[in-house]
């Protein structure tokens, strides 16, 4: 039972990292793929300003996000000005950085990694910490949905489909760009928190490339740009990896294994069926405007 | 810093250098002609190295047969992947994000590949990666510099003398303007699988270079892969010697910078040096025009288009 409630825990969890890497990549258009990294800054304020400085959890948290939306506006600034495939490499690139030097900053267990504090205690543990991730996801899932329906996600659409003429209209992309990386970042940065209460642990390697393609893959198979589609990926590439630990297989193994699944899901997923099992059949594999 | 250990640095940096040149040559090569940006490269740097490392360490075959091996495997691969993947995206005009989506996935994909079969443990391709040295004029040079430079040599002048063949000019015309090639009777899809194949042949080089001199994780080529994004963009988008002069600057900067950075901070420099050159150099560095602005006089004079008159 406490197997299937933290495989829950992980969903939970996942889903506010996709939804909020959704509103990015799936609403806006922007390809920023350094979300584990706000992820990290969640998992790492919380086991830091709540083990070390001893501050209660929710104090932690919002100060892990707020640090997390410093990072985001240090990056999405400067990096505003460039667009497509320069934005994402130069957001691997940020990601990629930002991973090394953690590896090399002591303070920060470099690659060893920290032992947080514990935030749910007691018998009742895995219910209290299942309880808080779900009620988390949904209050992500609703802002993702607010943020779509509001006048402010016409113009986030609007300027996915034609910046030009958004800016044209007297609306500032650059603006509307940095919010949306900003607030999927302190969306980013609660997930970790939560992560990083529930589990106790955070090293750098949980915030890999790997992240972002675990992340991208529960978008894409979701369906990319549709509010409740982060929630069908989460649960589907939470649950299949699951899958190879009742195989036995050699420890070395696993991690290669999971890999080529969830990579291989992707790649199945955008020839098969592009806009995922939620989203518009045309939304990511085909572009209306070009086709046109 | 005396003479004698700048010199050795820098010729040290130049020869480092050769993997990384042959890597950004590649990458931007296809980046010119298909215009995507192809990680799949990392992927295929890994298949490339551990097959070689299968075939010729653990299988005992000559390092020639295993790098012929190797290219047919890594030409056969990149032109299914292009075959396959790319020009079924091209089919349905996707947008760029699918490209990068699919070409990323590709190469993790075959990381892991590589991981699952020959684990994630360092391994080199040769025996030994010290190989003995000769002084000249002070620096120490390893036959496997010489060799890495001639390899390189070889490699860009046959691209260059390719250039000038019928595929070549068929290559160049297509990465102009691919609809403009077809009017021409080009089939520009026949000219992005000749460019998958010469770039694999290029990874592959580069995979033996890095790994008769370094060791080697599957996962490693992302980052290598990486550097070459870096010269690529330097370079100026679309320049294969731009490109490979990015390179060999950054391999001397990397050389240099251990004088002032410790080495551990070195991944984490080239990585934000990335997002740098991205966000502020995103047509490459520009060179300083040759006339410069305080001789005016000597400057050509500009040429004035000419109106049509009424």
């Amino acid at each position: 039972m406490t197997y299937l409630a933290e495989l829950g825990i992980l969903v939970a969890i996942w889903t506010i990292l996709a939804a909020s890497f959704n509103i990015i990549i799936g609403f806006a258009g922007l390809f920023v793929i350094a979300h584990p990294l706000f992820f990290a800054c969640g998992a790492y304020g919380a086991v830091i300003l709540g083990g070390v400085f001893g501050l209660p959890f929710a104090v932690s948290v919002a100060a892990a996000a707020a640090i997390a939306v410093v990072l985001s506006l240090a990056f999405s600034v400067p990096a505003a000005r460039v667009s497509g495939d320069y934005l994402l490499i130069a957001s691997a690139g940020f990601l990629l950085g930002s991973l090394q030097a953690i590896r090399n900053v002591d303070w920060l267990g470099a690659a060893s990694g920290l032992d947080g504090p514990a935030i749910f205690t007691g018998p009742e543990r895995t219910l209290w910490g299942l309880l808080t991730c779900w009620i988390c996801a949904l209050i992500v899932l609703l802002l993702a949905r607010w943020i779509v329906g509001s006048h402010f996600g016409r113009a986030v659409i609007a300027m996915r489909d034609d910046e030009t003429a958004l800016a044209s209209l007297g609306r500032n992309p650059m603006t509307i760009k940095i919010v949306l990386i900003t607030v999927g970042a302190a969306c980013a940065s609660l997930g970790g928190s939560l992560y990083a209460g529930y589990f106790q642990y955070v090293s750098p390697d949980q915030f890999e490339m790997l992240a972002a393609t675990t992340m991208l893959a529960m978008v894409i198979v979701g369906g990319i740009g549709s509010t409740y589609g982060p929630l069908a990926g989460a649960i589907i590439m939470t649950a299949l990896p699951q899958l190879v630990s009742f195989f036995d297989l050699p420890p070395a193994w696993l991690a290669p294994v999971q890999g080529m699944i969830f990579t291989g899901i992707v790649i199945v997923f955008l020839f098969v069926r592009p806009g995922g099992l939620l989203g518009s059949t045309t939304r990511i594999g085909q572009s209306k405007v070009r086709a046109q | 810093m005396n003479l004698s250990v700048f010199a050795q640095v820098l010729w040290s940096s130049i020869a480092f250098s050769t993997f990384y040149v042959l890597l950004s040559v590649a990458f931007a090569l296809y980046l010119k002609i298909t215009k995507v940006w192809n990680f799949t490269q990392a992927g295929l740097f890994s298949v490339g190295y551990f097959f070689i490392y299968g075939a010729h360490r653990i299988f005992a075959l000559p390092a020639w047969l295993s790098i012929a091996a190797a290219i047919l495997l890594v030409a056969a691969l990149a032109m299914a992947i292009e075959h396959f993947g790319f020009r079924t995206l091209r089919r349905r005009r996707s947008p760029t994000l699918v490209y990068f989506i699919l070409s990323f996935m590709i190469a993790e994909f075959l990381i892991y590949f590589v991981t699952l079969l020959a684990g994630a443990q360092p391994q080199s391709l040769s025996a030994s990666i010290f190989v003995p040295s000769t002084p000249v004029f002070g620096v120490l040079v390893t036959s496997w510099d010489g060799g890495a430079l001639l390899t390189v040599a070889v490699l860009l002048l046959a691209l260059l003398a390719l250039s000038r063949t019928t595929i070549g000019r068929k290559m160049v015309a297509v990465a102009d303007n691919a609809s403009l090639a077809e009017l021409f009777r080009i089939r520009p899809e026949r000219i992005y699988l000749a460019t998958a194949a010469l770039s694999a042949v290029l990874i592959v080089a580069a995979a033996w270079l890095f790994g008769t001199k370094s060791v080697a994780v599957p996962a490693s080529s992302l980052d290598l892969i990486f550097i070459a994004v870096i010269s690529c963009i330097l370079g100026g988008v679309g320049s294969l010697a731009g490109a490979a002069v990015a390179a060999v600057v950054l391999s001397i900067l990397k050389g240099f910078s251990i004088f002032i950075v410790p080495s551990i901070w070195q991944n984490a420099l080239v990585y934000y040096a990335l997002v740098l050159v991205v966000v502020f150099f995103p047509n490459g560095v520009r060179l300083p025009p040759r006339w410069p602005s305080w001789l005016p006089a000597l400057r050509p004079a500009p040429i004035e288009p000419k109106v049509a008159q009424k």
